[in-house]
């Protein structure tokens, strides 16, 4: 300790020994100047800025009274003698060219050290001031102990929500800190060029490299992609995590610019605008569901919050369920996921509430010709707790009634869903989040059939923070998905029901040992129960007989950790395992079978009656990314991970159905196991404004299962007996270039690939393309950003029909039925798909004064009115050749209109 | 102002919008190739009755275009062989639908509950040979009744219209006699007559009354499996619907052929139902092979098409009369000048399938 105090000393001799020698040259300097009623503070600023001198003074100890005064060709050493003559104040200089103002009592003595050497630092900076570098302060604001202290705010970009428990980090210093409750933090460093590194767990890591000439603020909005300064920002830094990101095949949507594509009927839409994206697709128009790289729906893992949703679609698919005014980030995995998710083969959807405003009441709401929304958000107690609740339903009967079909007259569509989220903050470090999420569909067609569905979910999340580096969060969820079938007439008249009900327990935990090494490991668990699938007669003159199914139970468990390691600034790594272990509880009737003979019931020799745990399956599955970056602007990506999936959707049809169950391993249905593989190559360009990427990725599935010609898979128990084994793959290229901001901006991508599966007993044992297989699929995504108040957004999308069954031949039946003959799956495809769709938002302005803020959207969705087709099918009329049919469900162009409105 | 200016605006875009929606069906041309290979269809119904008999049809697959026509195909035998080891060899010539008669000199013993099936050996001396299908008990005759009912729908010029259309209703058992639930296809067939309209510039007018016969529907398959069903009985089941038009014009037959199925047969035109039934829907199953009872024992992985079962058919008339739908006018009667009338009014004869015998449940 003694010897530190004595090399300060030394080091203060020696600075101003320097200081004594060096400054007389500096103080002769001859200075002119004609000031009247100027405060001291402007007629510093102006010597320092004419003069090759550089002159620090606290602005709080110059005084703001006006002075006049005249100077022609005076020493530097006259002119502040005269200036500092009636104030407490005295200067001296340092090396030859800057002159340091202070209280008497302070120059020299108080941790002078300290001072000097970040004075030093201070003004070596402004030398080699690097202009892409944001500055923060001064050297007028540099504490009197040679520390800078930079105040701010962490707020959530898409929300503009105060974000609790970030740590900021500075690694070449070793000091960081933790943002408060109302998300303002505050950290003293040294002057000079610093790396900030920001976490938070579920924000991007966010590094970034400030220029700290003095003490001053520092905003972060953390976010996918934007960094925002405001106050002191001297140059705004562009985006790099198209770059930077070490996961390959993440596609982040930003909510803001979600709002000004167009929609379908005015409905801002979450899972349409990831349609718009490279490798994801849909079967059609009013399709339930997305698919992700060659993916069927099921094998997505929708994630909001941290509660997995089956049915994320209204009115059959027209719509998603996600209240877009509610939600703070969507990201979409396409493949290598992390390990703190698993269970899906395909992709995890992670849609993520934003916490209510805890400072003051806020509402937003728009109008639309089918549907409305609302949403309301406010402190419950100011800066402590908050909530925020959503609403949308619909209202489109108005419109089926109005459609000269009869059977759409007699249809009718309805749903809503609803959200409440409540955040609790108890200190600092400890926050509590509650949310309840309701959605309910209801479609009938033609009084004869129809669906209903509803879901329900409650998730309680406790963060906690320990420290700056870790952080844990737990969750529970309990959520119960409910389906009917309704059959409306005649004997028929029934409801086919179907329930799921889950339990999920969740806790991750994120420790950053240091600065290079975080880590994220944790365990889940989740209780399946599907309730029994039960149909029962209805209408008097039913005489459908009331059946059901066994219940069943499972129990999906995992351990998982994941480490990201900056080994450089270059190499990025990210390594995991995800251990699931998954058990198929009974009691259950299940069948038996001979050793080796194929599932059928006719060669079921019998059944047994299990308790207790019925199958079981371990699965260790290793997930790795890697990012090289070539060059500031450049990287290459590579990543693999193995999933498994222990839950399908039962679904034979050409888009799942809200009804269609879900189905668990079992000791006959094993689990579906994928290889995913990416590597790609991202460059941006001009300040990070341009990005372009292109991945190369493939999959393949070393269990699935298919379903046999004619398949029942309702009210039927033995699902083995409907199934086939086989294995699939889907690979292929992802093109994408994006202009972030201009007066034109958006996106453009092209995937190339084929999904394909090889099953025994299906097309005689070859490979044959999936349903959901699209050789080429384009999308340009345009929005000309007028100014503020007006953008034009266009959208195109353009790709190859989906695979279809045709016949191959026909014979007469013995009744002169005219039979086709189908004999193996889709070689034939429907006609290419096209569309292009229009909006225009007009309103809001840049007053932020204002307490209401209005716009309106108007959209045309298939401008040109092209007659896509969902489906294909084929007829026989009498005497002449099958004729190919094609089905659009959309066969017109939409306009719409929205109004949006929101207060501040 | 501003606001009347706004409002018409947006009155503006919803019109557009309600006219715009609609679905759409369109024909398209699709590249969908027939198979290059033509397998064989074996299609066989053995039929209990008085007198009991076998249908046959045994060809290759067509193709896809519309001249070409079924192929029959010429084999070395067929034999009909029941569980019991009984075989009668068909006296089988080559062609589609042919008919023969199973009476006790075959040697095959038709009763329900006994099993039958049928071999094919080819020229090629290739035993195809089908499974054992069991004869199924047949339930209670059907009774039919009628009512009137209206119905809207699209006309040729997506106009909704409104129309007459009798329904016609079924009660039947669903229980065999042994107890057992039965499965049933249904095939709907009508007659009904057409008169020739006079000549007036003849003074020996020669009008014929002509009796039509229809398959109703061929392509529309209407199965029933008892066994999803609770009850014993069907009661007012509505099977089938008719617009009222000038068939009815003069009387009408609604004929209700009933087979009663095996498991395996009904599970084979549950599959023929499903592949005519396709009409492109969000919830229809993809197109499939359907099943075929017939295995080529030389060659098991040999594609054969066709079934074989056995069946009892039960035959049900309904007569609908004139006054019983509104006494419906004949088209023919409405065009006042002779020269201008269809053949078909003019000789009713000319209309397909049309006899001027009077068939035996005729009232």
């Amino acid at each position: 300790m003694r010897s530190h105090l004595l090399g300060l000393c030394l080091m203060l001799v020696c600075i101003h020994l320097t200081s004594l020698v060096q400054g007389q040259s500096l103080l002769d300097t001859p200075i002119s100047g004609e000031y009247n009623n100027q405060s001291l503070d402007r007629i510093l600023e102006d010597i320092d800025n004419r003069y090759p001198v550089q002159i620090y003074a606290p602005d709080s100890l110059l005084a703001a009274k006006p002075v006049s005064y005249s100077f022609t060709g005076q020493p530097l050493k006259e002119v502040l003698t005269q200036l500092l003559e009636q104030t407490s104040l005295v200067f001296m200089t340092y090396r030859d060219y800057a002159v340091v103002i202070g209280q008497a009592d302070v120059i020299g003595k108080e941790r002078s050290a300290g001072f000097y050497q970040s004075l030093d630092q201070v003004l070596l900076s402004e030398e080699k001031s690097d202009d892409d570098l944001p500055i923060v302060g001064n050297i007028r604001q540099l504490n009197a102990d040679g520390t800078a202290l930079i105040e701010g705010t962490v707020k959530d970009a898409s929300s503009e929500n105060p974000l609790a428990g970030v740590t900021i980090f500075a690694p070449a210093a070793a000091i960081g800190t933790a943002t408060e409750a109302d998300g303002e933090y505050t950290l003293a460093l040294p002057p000079g060029k610093h790396l900030l590194q920001l976490n938070f767990v579920g924000y991007e890591t966010l590094e970034m490299e400030v220029e700290l000439l003095g003490s001053g603020r520092l905003d972060f909005e953390m976010d996918k992609q934007a960094i925002r300064l405001d106050e002191v920002v001297v140059s705004s830094q562009s985006v790099e995590a198209n770059v930077s990101n070490v996961q390959i095949g993440v596609t982040r949507l930003d909510m803001k610019e979600i709002q000004k594509l167009p929609t379908f009927l005015g409905e801002v839409d979450v899972v349409r605008t990831l349609l718009l994206q490279p490798g994801v697709s849909t079967i059609g128009e009013g399709a339930t569901g997305f698919n992700v790289r060659g993916g069927q729906a099921d094998q997505n893992l929708v994630l909001q919050d941290e509660g997995f949703i089956f049915n994320s679609s209204h009115a059959l698919g027209f719509f998603s369920t996600f209240h877009a005014d509610l939600l703070s980030n969507v990201t979409l995995y396409k493949g290598n996921i992390p390990a703190q998710f698993g269970g899906r083969l395909a992709s995890v959807l992670e849609v993520e509430m934003r916490d209510g405003n805890f400072e003051k009441y806020k509402a937003k709401g728009s109008i639309g010709p089918v549907s409305s929304s609302i949403s309301f958000e406010g402190p419950v107690k100011k800066k402590k707790s908050s909530f925020i609740t959503g609403f949308r339903s619909t209202y489109s009967d108005w419109i089926l009634q109005r459609i000269n079909v009869p059977e759409i007259k007699r249809s009718s569509s309805f749903f809503y869903d609803l959200n409440l989220r409540y955040t609790h903050r108890f200190d600092p470090k400890n926050s509590l989040i509650l949310s309840a999420y309701a959605t309910r569909d209801k479609f009938t067609f033609d009084e004869q059939f129809g669906f209903q569905y509803q879901t329900f979910m409650g998730q309680a999340i406790y963060k906690k923070i320990f420290n700056d580096r870790l952080f844990s969060r737990l969750s529970l969820t309990a959520s119960q998905y409910d389906s009917d079938q309704l059959d409306l007439e005649g004997i028929d008249e029934s409801t086919l029901e179907n329930s799921l009900q889950y339990w999920k327990l969740k806790q991750q935990i994120s420790y950053t040992p240091t600065e290079l090494i975080k880590l994220d490991f944790g365990f889940s668990s989740i209780l399946y129960r599907v309730a029994p699938e039960r149909i029962e007669p209805t209408g008097s003159q039913s005489i459908v007989r009331p059946s059901s199914t066994e219940r069943e139970r499972g129990l999906e468990s995992a351990l998982f950790v994941n480490a990201n390691w900056n080994i450089s600034p270059a190499l990025q790594i990210s390594g995991g395992l995800r251990l699931s272990i998954y058990q198929y509880l009974g009691s259950k009737t299940i069948l038996t079978y001979p050793e080796g003979s194929p599932f059928t019931l006719a060669n079921s020799n019998g059944s047994t009656q299990e308790e207790g745990v019925i199958a079981s399956y371990v699965r260790p599955e290793p997930r790795f990314s890697l990012r090289y970056k070539l060059s500031k602007r450049s990287s290459v990506k590579t990543g693999y991970s193995r999933v498994t999936q222990y839950i399908n959707q039962m679904s034979n049809s050409t888009t799942p159905t809200p009804a269609n169950q879900w189905q668990l391993s079992t000791s006959y249905i094993l689990p579906q196991q994928g290889h995913n593989l990416s590597i790609g190559y991202f460059q941006n360009f001009k300040d990070n404004n341009w990005e372009t990427s292109a991945e190369l990725f493939g999959r393949y599935i070393d269990q699935l299962a298919d379903y046999k010609n004619f398949a029942e898979l309702a009210i039927n128990d033995h699902l083995e007996t409907e199934l086939l084994r086989g294995v699939g793959r889907a690979y292929g290229l992802e093109l994408s270039i994006k202009k972030q901001t201009g007066l034109f901006n958006g996106w453009l991508s092209y995937t190339l690939s084929r999904s394909e599966r090889e099953v025994p007993g299906i097309n005689r044992g070859e490979w044959y393309v999936s349903d959901i297989d699209r050789l080429h699929d384009v999308s340009v995504v345009t929005n000309i950003q007028f100014n503020q108040r007006i953008s034009l957004a266009f959208n195109f999308n353009y790709n190859t029909g989906r695979p279809t069954t045709p016949p191959t031949g026909r014979y007469r039946g013995l009744n002169g039925e005219i039979i086709p003959v189908y004999s193996a799956r889709n070689q034939a495809r429907i006609p290419d798909y096209h569309r292009l769709d229009i909006a225009l938002t007009v309103g809001k302005g840049y007053n932020r004064t204002k307490k209401i803020r209005t716009s309106w959207t108007f959209s045309i969705y298939n401008v040109y009115a092209r007659r896509n087709a969902f489906s294909v099918f084929f007829t026989q009329p009498a005497l002449s050749a099958p004729v190919a049919n094609q089905l659009s469900v959309l066969g017109s162009a939409f306009p719409s209109i929205r109004f949006n409105l929101e207060t501040f | 102002m501003w606001k009347k200016r706004h409002y018409l605006c947006v009155s503006l875009l919803l019109s557009l919008f309600l006219m715009g929606i609609s679905a759409c069906l369109d024909r398209i041309e699709l590249d969908a190739e027939a198979a290059e290979e033509r397998p064989i269809v074996i299609q066989g119904k053995l039929i209990l009755g008085t007198p009991s008999r076998i249908q046959l049809s045994i060809g290759r697959l067509s193709g896809l275009r519309t001249d070409e026509l079924p192929i029959p195909v010429d084999v070395q035998e067929v034999v009909l062989e029941d569980e019991n080891g009984n075989r009668f060899l068909i006296n089988y010539t080559s062609g589609l639908d042919i008919s023969y008669p199973i009476d006790a000199s075959t040697g095959i013993e038709m009763a329900p509950g006994k099993s039958y099936r049928l071999s094919v050996v080819t020229l090629e001396g290739e035993t195809i040979q089908s499974t054992f299908e069991v004869l199924p008990e047949t339930v209670s005759a059907d009774s039919l009744g009628f009512s009137l009912t209206k119905r809207t729908f699209l006309n040729e010029l997506e106009n909704e219209v409104e129309a007459d259309f009798v329904s016609f209703n079924l009660f039947t058992g669903l229980r065999t006699n042994d107890g057992n639930l039965a499965r049933f296809k249904w095939d709907f067939k009508s007659t009904y007559v057409a008169i020739d309209v006079e000549d007036p510039n003849t003074n020996f007018p020669n009008t014929k009354i002509c009796y039509i016969d229809r398959n109703i529907n061929p392509n529309k398959i209407t199965v029933f499996d008892g066994n999803e069903f609770t009850g014993n009985r069907l009661e007012n089941f509505s099977l089938l619907e008719q617009e009222v038009d000038s068939k009815f014009a003069y009387g009408y037959y609604l004929i209700i052929l009933k087979e009663a199925l095996s498991a395996g047969a009904y599970a084979y035109w549950n599959e023929v139902r499903q592949v005519l039934d396709r009409n492109g829907n969000f919830f229809e199953t993809p197109a499939g092979e359907i099943q075929s009872n017939f295995t080529n024992t030389d060659r098991p992985e040999q594609i054969i098409y066709g079934y074989f079962y056995a069946t009892q058919v039960d035959t049900t008339y309904q007569h609908v009369g004139p006054a019983d739908v509104g006494t419906p006018v004949d088209q023919c009667r409405l065009i006042a000048n002779y020269d201008e009338l269809p053949l078909q009014c003019r000789d009713c004869l000319t209309i397909p399938r049309s006899t001027t015998i009077k068939p035996p449940y005729w009232k």
